[in-house]
């Protein structure tokens, strides 16, 4: 008597629906993930002109978890006497699983700049948000740290 | 929109190559153009996508936002001051309206 019908509930669920469904969801799966990698990736071999950014000069001051994640601190500090031979010209935020990972850049210029920075960022999710720095004679330094957020700052799929 | 930037510095008489802290803060909506509204229509980009600091129109900072950046953009930055003159804060909307600060600078 209280047995389910086949036809009823979840079972009513026909087999060209449930492969249709796998099959989006797979077809989703695959789609987001590379293209954002991709998207990333582009970013970075733009920022660096292909060398591969070396470690250290970079201080990235972010806290490991971030209660509000529509404004979270990011303080950026780069180790350069900036003078005309030696100075850093560029910094990229990237925060790799927003929808458009590159947050923010800067620049400067010796004399005047000096590479330090404070501002406030949003985080679609749990992620690494890195920092790169360039110098005026193309060499490349990086740094990451990992965020998590309580709550993500865009909605799924934005 | 139409509140003024708020700016802070740690000295508007700083000595020759003394480094001064600037923090600033301006009112905007910073929208992503991911969200939609509750008829379901999304709401169209609307971000500060330039930001410059310039001391008698030398550069100091040039900073390209984009939709990850906080509503209410919000900068700290620091600049050797080496000359007295006008430091300078413009901000640049999508819509290419102009958000302007000028602060005094004087060396003693």
């Amino acid at each position: 008597m209280q047995e389910i019908s086949p036809k009823n509930g979840m079972n009513s669920l026909s087999r060209r629906q449930i492969f249709a469904l796998a099959g989006w969801v797979t077809a989703v799966l695959l789609l987001r993930s590379p293209r954002a990698e991709a998207q990333t990736q582009d970013i970075v071999s733009a920022f660096t002109g292909g060398k591969t950014p070396l470690e250290g000069k970079i201080e990235l001051d972010i806290p490991f978890t971030a209660d509000n994640a529509n404004s979270v601190p990011v303080g950026i500090r780069v180790d350069s006497p900036m003078t005309s031979e030696n100075y850093c010209s560029e910094v990229l935020v990237l925060a790799e699983k927003n929808p458009r990972p590159k947050v923010c850049s800067f620049k400067f210029e010796p004399g005047l700049s000096v590479p330090y920075l404070s501002t406030r960022i949003r985080l679609a999710e749990s992620q690494n948000v890195q920092v790169f720095a360039k110098m005026n004679d193309g060499s490349v330094f990086a740094t990451r740290k990992a965020v998590t957020v309580t709550s993500g700052a865009c909605a799924p799929g934005g | 929109m139409s509140n003024p930037p708020r700016i802070w510095l740690s000295t508007k008489t700083p000595k020759k190559g003394e480094i001064v802290t600037v923090r600033t803060i301006v009112q905007h909506v910073m929208e992503t153009g991911f969200r939609k509204d509750a008829d379901g229509k999304t709401v169209p980009q609307k971000i500060i996508s330039k930001f410059d600091c310039t001391l008698n129109g030398k550069p100091i900072v040039s900073w390209t936002l984009g939709t990850g950046v906080s509503a209410n953009p919000y900068l700290e930055f620091r600049f050797r001051a080496e000359e007295a003159g006008e430091l300078k804060m413009v901000w640049v909307d999508d819509d290419k309206s102009v958000i302007e600060a000028i602060e005094k600078i004087t060396l003693t």
